[in-house]
């Protein structure tokens, strides 16, 4: 467990020490402040819109900063052999995956946490009256985030190559949020064949849509009773992309 | 594991490597059988030309790489084993550092992988620097180091946690003469202690100063192994030995 | 194969025995209540490749409010509705620095020519996008309904709208004086209007509407009231000056009152 730290700990240390890490998360807080400009275009609704923005902007950076971490990680290490003397270590080798894992996870949070504390400064100098359930869309965010960190690294211990990783993460990124447009799409058509291929898609694919709590905002009661179902889905779909890239990396040559 | 247990016994090692494109596999011979008992204590160098499959050997002794068929026992257990990467300290033939962090924190991230904590770990680092001579640079960060500053590090992170055996690969090359002096004095010192030494070069020179048996590989196989009292006598009899042994004439499997 | 191997290849068995149990466990856990419908219906032909963009980077909230911000610059704002009222008797085609944003294929200066004739469109496009979008559904209704005079549209946006949302109480509030806007009884239609006022979130739009009811029935201290709460709350400053003016014109129509 303390290695798992260790490792986590590291991980962490070399993001926020990484100049390109500290530029996206820059630019992330600049798109933030950058939302009052359209804000301003919505008249009555400029609050909703640098809300929306700002949590769109949060997001999109944090998926950025955790694709951007996996794939340039792992590959990276596994390139310039510098994981070669954390595996010659007495430790098993999920330790290392899990280890990065919680290391750029944490890292990412961090960035994410900024960007929100310029958001909701912004927010509160427009003069929004502060809504305890908006809140609810923060964790939410950051468990889509975990969930698309897991699925990076998942995709860097197969592809190999940067690229190839990072598209296929992109490609989980759309599909997760097409599911129920699939599903229904499926239903329409009435084949059997497609419904049941469907089905099989979505098992495997990721449920994003379920923590988009920052869009279900308005919805009466909907993101208090959300969360707890959202999170647990996380963290058991998470854990199984982790137990992907550790069975992988178990048998993995170097 | 007894007395007479050796360091490192390899029965019958065997890694073919296979690669597969467009349904075509393609196989190349890494090492076949071989067999070397290296005894505990001793200081066991590995010769071999490029593509002969000394770093090969030493993957295969650190569980990088899996066997084909044979088997490594390091100090009785399993080789890749959490027992045998406990007794192991490892130096890369280039070694490569996460540049953001510095050389004291990288010691002290290998140390915690190999479980040392606390008082311990401090005291173990502070002693590694010492030896390596590098505590006035240790609080800079890696990218600052030069070649052989980082070879130094490396060289420190292997002996960091007191390991009984220590595998080196190409551990001189790429030194400046001093270097060179350095590097044997270190690694003369660690044998003292009672350590086993294995490591692979192409310097025969280094290898004839430092080693009590050498072995020569050849296109995989392990063809010689040659004790230091073949070469002692006579300046320059181990560098005849090894192109005798190497040259396609003279070649033979043992 | 080595003993070590095997253990390699055990430990990467149960991992994935692990990843499998784990994903089962996922699918199987309780989901909640889901969401927002289905995207199934890109409603404007221009903007289908915005609007999903939008939706498959699970930004629906955010493609609904650049949906809406897309709609309020097809509508305009309020001084530039004043200013067409003011000369509506002038060539259709081009005045006043606007144009009148008729359908593609039509003849410009064509008596045929509605004004907004996509307005509904761009309403419903924003409720497919969030059905939650409370106020761009009151804004679109609002505007076709009491500016435009397209009852029947208007009705057609909210009646989607509550359909979607059948727990918002507000549309039933607008489809009530809708009814009333239909059939002409603006007295009817003020209590209505007066009870949506209240709601914080009511579009500007809707209590510029009210109060120029209000001024046209003469009762000038209630229009007052109405443009004075406009010039000090609302974000969109069209509206505020739009208020200033009309206060300003108010003032002026007393002020001559009293002479007489």
């Amino acid at each position: 467990m303390t290695s798992i730290f260790s490792i986590a700990r590291y991980t962490l240390t070399q993001q926020l020490r990484n100049r390109l890490y500290l530029v996206i998360i820059l630019f992330g807080v600049l798109m933030v402040g950058a939302s009052v400009l359209f804000g301003a275009v919505a008249a009555d609704q400029e609050i909703r819109v640098i809300l929306d923005l700002g949590f769109a902007t949060t997001e999109f950076f944090g998926l950025a900063m955790a694709l951007f971490g996996a794939v340039t990680l792992v590959l990276e290490e596994m390139e310039s052999k510098t994981i070669y003397l954390i595996l010659t270590r007495p430790q098993p080798r999920a330790t290392y995956i899990l280890g990065r894992f919680l290391g750029l996870v944490l890292a990412v949070w961090t960035g994410m946490a900024l960007m929100e504390v310029m958001h909701f400064a912004l927010l509160l100098f427009k003069g929004w009256k502060a809504d305890p359930l908006t809140f609810a869309a923060l964790p939410a965010m950051g468990l889509k985030v975990m969930i698309m960190t897991a699925l990076a690294l998942l995709c860097s211990l197969l592809f190999t190559s940067a690229p190839t990783a990072t598209v296929f993460s992109l490609f989980f990124w759309v599909l997760g949020h097409f599911g129920e447009e699939i599903r229904f799409l499926a239903k329409k058509s009435g084949q059997p064949v497609a419904m049941a291929l469907v089905k099989g898609l979505l098992w495997i694919l990721p449920n994003l849509t379920m923590l988009n709590l920052r869009d279900h905002l308005e919805i009466p009661g909907f993101p208090l009773t959300q969360i707890l179902p959202a999170a647990l889905y996380a963290l058991l779909y998470t854990g199984a992309a982790l137990s992907l890239s550790i069975a992988l990396f178990a048998r993995k040559e170097f | 594991m007894t007395a007479d247990t050796p360091a490192l016994a390899v029965t019958d090692l065997t890694k073919i490597y296979r690669r597969s494109h467009l349904g075509r596999t393609k196989t190349t011979r890494g090492v076949e059988k071989i067999n070397l008992a290296v005894r505990d204590g001793e200081v066991f160098g590995l010769l071999g030309l490029n593509g002969s499959g000394k770093t090969t050997t030493i993957k295969l002794l650190l569980g990088l790489l899996f066997p084909t068929s044979g088997r490594i026992d390091v100090l009785g257990a399993p080789a890749g084993s959490r027992a045998a990467k406990a007794a192991i300290g490892y130096l890369p033939e280039i070694p490569y550092f996460y540049k953001y962090l510095s050389g004291r924190e990288v010691l002290t991230f290998y140390g915690q992988l190999s479980g040392l904590t606390g008082e311990a770990l401090r005291q173990r680092v502070d002693a590694a620097l010492d030896v390596v001579r590098m505590k006035d640079h240790a609080r800079r960060a890696m990218r600052e180091y030069s070649k052989g500053m980082l070879q130094r590090i490396g060289l420190a992170q292997s002996f960091l946690h007191d390991p009984k055996i220590l595998i080196y690969d190409e551990p001189v090359t790429g030194l400046d003469p001093l270097g060179l002096r350095e590097m044997r004095e270190i690694i003369q010192g660690l044998n003292q202690k009672g350590k086993t030494i294995f490591f692979s070069s192409h310097s025969i020179s280094e290898v004839e100063k430092l080693c009590h048996r050498v072995g020569i590989l050849v296109q995989g196989r392990l063809v010689r192994v040659v004790e230091q009292k073949e070469w002692a006598a006579e300046p320059g009899r181990l560098e005849e030995v090894f192109v005798q042994t190497v040259s396609p004439d003279h070649a033979h499997v043992r | 194969m080595s003993r070590f191997q095997s253990s390699e290849t055990r430990s990467s068995l149960w991992a994935g025995a692990v990843a499998v149990a784990l994903l089962v466990a996922a699918n199987g856990a309780p989901t909640g209540r889901g969401g927002f419908p289905p995207f199934d219906h890109p409603v404007l032909d221009e903007f289908v490749l915005q609007d999903t963009a939008f939706v498959l980077s699970g930004a629906r909230r955010l493609g609904a409010d650049l949906a809406f911000i897309q709609l309020l610059l097809y509508y305009g704002g309020a001084d530039l509705r004043e200013k067409h009222d003011r000369h509506a008797g002038e060539s259709p085609a081009e005045h006043a620095g606007h144009l009148h944003l008729g359908r593609e294929g039509d003849a410009v200066g064509s008596t045929k020519m509605v004004d907004f004739p996509d307005l509904m469109a761009f309403g419903l496009r924003v409720g497919s996008l969030d059905p939650y979008f409370h106020y761009a559904v009151l804004f679109t209704g609002s505007a076709l309904g009491f500016n435009l005079n397209r009852v029947d549209e208007a009705i057609e946006v909210l009646h989607r709208a509550s359909l979607r949302d059948p727990g918002f109480p507000r549309y039933s509030l607008y489809l009530g004086a809708l009814a009333y806007r239909q059939s002409d009884e603006i007295n009817k239609v003020i209590p209505w209007l007066e009870e949506s006022i209240k709601d914080p979130d009511c579009p500007t739009m809707l209590k510029n509407i009210l109060a120029n009811m209000y001024r046209k029935q003469g009762n000038d201290r209630r229009a007052a009231e109405i443009f004075l709460d406009i010039l000090d709350n609302a974000r969109d400053r069209s509206y505020a000056d739009l208020a200033l003016q009309k206060l300003q014109e108010i003032e002026k129509s007393l002020k001559s009152r009293k002479r007489l």
